[in-house]
């Protein structure tokens, strides 16, 4: 099949974009330091605000919603990839508890994971937060993991190079590691994507990030009834466009993806397995 | 089908695994109510703590020098169940120590209706107690409890209300057996009974109005039971198989459960049951999550018919209509509807509206994804035989609705969730603005209630999709055992 890499303008500004939105986190309480107001207020006031306090806020939003994001993607990323790596040495038992864990997490409402991780939280939120957020990402990343595991362990490739005498080592970084790296990335950024939607739907319904730290959909919530058009646009510019920047780009890597033959068994690969595009 | 019946035959343990993780969870995170607090969580090693107490209370009367008021307060709230302890082993304490400890049990005696005066001494006082003790230390046995308190239920006299007066809170366990009605023809015993309980525990916001009906009484038999379910263990003492049983009975665990089987589920914190909430709200959640479910399959399935037609330029279509449909997030949507829509937002074909449109970036990017790999797989099979592409289409809705049906269960977590959120910002009253109301002020009860049917229905869903999986194509088993799946 003759593969359509992603246009490459689209990529570079889907890139620039997420550059933008770090340098506005990373220079938030630079920028954001002369406002008058607190942070909480800010974010309270956001409907009357001037120009200048919005840019303030956004950043300060910004800066937040990416920590917890980026946060969540990488614990779950990381103990997602050693539960998935680790599961693929059980079949029968540590195998098939984690894909019923995974089944069962996939079906359990979020809002519901968060909110009974916020009730025992002694930072009103935060750590509840990005403890639910983190734990959803890591049974997903770990089903990802342990199916491309399996995939390309069980590939004729890999059985050839074993009869070559390869060392398992050498089959893990020149065979499996390579065509496990893609598949996770797209699923990170996509991940990521969807990771930003529901912080975005949680802080909204009060059950995200605290009250009185800016975030996307906290600030939406407090301009959702706000004449003024600027502030709730912002709000929901930042949501719509990091979302779509962040599945775009997944979508993008997916795209570029060198498929093996593609059986339609292959295809059916479950669960988080197939979300990455795999 | 083994494998179904297997999966469903875990349900079970694993709904139990969760109610008890659940429970532990909330109830260490929530602040316990006053009168549970002391209620082991879910084992409770010496049920039936009466004899402890009583005996612990004359102890601390008898030995100390002075006032012991928390000892003192403790044998008047057990009243009439600690008299078998405390009244046999008067005799063998001093005199000032037998002195303190009647003065202790005068709010036990007037409670009972026996004549003390308060200007007698403390011998006198002793020798009253020892002859009633005599005189009624055979009535202190459940047999006799049970057949005063029928008597007393069957009709009221002096002498039988007496009896049953003077069993005081030993009599509690037969009085609240008693209590619910069974029609209008036993409100008068309802209230005569519960006039008695609040008599002798104090509870006087239990009593029934002489004016009230029949919901009423059997709301007020109702949180007797409640008050005895948390209490009990403090006026009984077991043996046999009844301690066994009350070792898990007797805990806040078991109360919850108790109370979950008597009361619907049990009661919210404004009174209502929970299961009555939980109907009311199943009305307008399902079918927005069945929207949002149509949504994704409508999404699949075109998805899929297009790619079968011209898989490389619809895959483009396909991923960049996914990119567009998740810039769009339902939640930006609702919160748009509500500010341009005001009061006509808050009508439920505008969540379904929503919800499928919440649905369908999950199946779009799936359908790009098939669409990519439909080129060298079923469809160009099909094209090779001559089938037409309409037709090759149709035949991938099936494999299409497969493959959804596999990815979705990693979506429901998100799509229940984006439900309760459309749900709260429309000002719909389901499942999920009464759970984000519970959340934000803990309702034990329902969010019990709510981990539990949503644990049920995650477990449910899990068996339900592989099984309809592996019914639309069968290669899916197959294929999901060579990735360490179901088979």
């Amino acid at each position: 099949m003759k593969q359509r890499a992603a246009s490459p303008l689209a990529r570079h500004l889907a890139l620039g974009f997420l550059a933008l939105l770090l340098l506005a986190g990373l220079l938030s309480d630079w920028l954001a330091a002369p406002q008058a107001v607190s942070a909480a207020a800010l974010q309270q006031e956001l409907a009357s605000a001037t120009n200048s306090q919005l840019l303030g806020w956004w950043m300060l939003a910004t800066r937040n919603v990416l920590a917890v994001s980026a946060t969540a993607t990488l614990f779950g990323a990381l103990f997602g990839s050693a539960l998935g790596a680790l599961a693929i040495y059980g079949s029968g038992g540590v195998g098939g508890a984690l894909s019923r864990l995974v089944g069962f997490t996939g079906a359990y409402p979020g809002l519901l994971l968060v909110g009974l991780f916020r009730l025992g939280d002694p930072s009103h939120g935060v750590l509840a937060l990005l403890g639910a957020l983190s734990l959803l990402r890591t049974f997903e990343v770990a089903q990802l993991v342990r199916a491309e595991l399996l995939h390309a362990l069980l590939g004729d490739f890999v059985e050839a190079s074993r009869a070559l005498g390869a060392s398992r080592r050498w089959q893990l970084r020149a065979h499996v590691v390579p065509r496990l790296i893609r598949p996770l990335m797209v699923n990170l950024l996509q991940g990521a994507s969807a990771l930003i939607g529901l912080e975005a739907a949680l802080s909204f319904v009060g059950l995200g990030l605290p009250a009185g730290v800016p975030s996307w959909g906290g600030g939406l919530a407090a301009v959702a009834r706000a004449e003024q058009a600027l502030p709730f646009a912002v709000a929901a510019a930042s949501i719509g466009l990091s979302c779509a920047v962040l599945y775009g780009l997944g979508a993008s890597f997916g795209a570029d993806r060198a498929r093996p033959g593609g059986s339609p068994g292959a295809a059916l690969v479950p669960l988080g397995a197939a979300r990455s595009g795999s | 089908m083994r494998l179904v019946l297997r999966r469903l035959l875990w349900l079970g343990p694993t709904l139990l695994a969760i109610t008890l993780l659940s429970f532990g969870i909330l109830s260490t995170a929530l602040p316990s109510e006053v009168d549970v607090a002391d209620l082991p969580l879910f084992f409770n090693p010496e049920p039936g703590a009466v004899e402890r107490l009583a005996t612990r209370a004359l102890e601390q009367i008898v030995t100390s020098d002075g006032q012991q008021p928390e000892a003192e307060r403790t044998l008047a709230r057990l009243g009439g169940a600690a008299l078998p302890y405390v009244l046999p082993a008067l005799e063998a304490q001093s005199p000032e120590g037998r002195a303190r400890v009647v003065k202790a049990l005068r709010p036990v005696g007037v409670r009972m209706g026996l004549e003390f005066d308060e200007h007698w001494d403390a011998s006198r006082e002793v020798l009253a107690w020892s002859r009633f003790w005599e005189e009624h230390a055979i009535d202190y046995r459940p047999s006799v409890a049970r057949r005063a308190v029928l008597r007393l239920a069957q009709r009221s006299t002096q002498l039988r209300d007496t009896e049953v007066r003077q069993l005081d809170t030993y009599a509690l366990d037969e009085l609240i057996a008693q209590m619910p009605p069974e029609g209008a023809a036993d409100l008068e015993r309802t209230r005569r009974l519960a006039q008695l309980a609040a008599d002798i525990t104090g509870q006087l916001q239990l009593e029934l109005p002489a004016e009230a009906g029949l919901d009423q009484a059997e709301g007020v038999a109702s949180a007797w039971q409640d008050w005895w379910a948390r209490h009990r263990s403090h006026y009984k003492t077991y043996s046999g198989t009844e301690r066994i049983a009350a070792m898990l009975r007797d805990t806040r665990y078991g109360g919850w459960v108790a109370q979950a089987v008597r009361r619907k589920l049990g009661l919210l914190h404004s009174g209502r049951p929970v299961w009555d909430v939980l109907c009311e709200g199943a009305r307008v959640t399902l079918p927005l999550f069945a929207c949002g479910l149509l949504g994704a399959w409508l999404g699949a399935v075109s998805g899929g018919v297009l790619s079968s037609v011209d898989a490389v330029r619809r895959a483009r279509i396909l991923r960049w209509a996914a990119v567009a449909s998740t810039a769009l997030p339902v939640l930006v949507l609702a919160v748009l509807a509500v500010r341009w829509l005001g009061d006509w937002a808050h009508h439920a074909w505008l969540g379904a509206i929503l919800m499928l449109f919440a649905g369908a970036p999950v199946a779009l990017a799936e359908g790009a994804r098939g669409a990519e790999e439909a080129e060298a797989g079923f469809p160009r099979t099909l094209a090779a035989l001559g089938v037409s592409p309409w037709r090759a289409g149709l035949a991938s809705v099936r494999l299409s609705s497969a493959r959804l049906v596999a990815q979705l269960g990693a979506h429901l977590s998100q799509l229940l969730t984006l439900t309760c959120v459309v749900e709260s910002v429309l000002g719909l009253s389901g499942l999920g603005s009464e759970t984000i109301t519970a959340l934000r002020d803990p309702d034990l009860n329902w969010l019990m209630a709510v981990t539990v049917g949503a644990a049920l229905f995650a477990g449910v869903w899990h068996v339900f999709g592989e099984w309809l999986s592996n019914l639309l194509d069968p290669r899916w088993l197959g294929a999901a055992g060579g990735v360490g799946g179901p088979a």
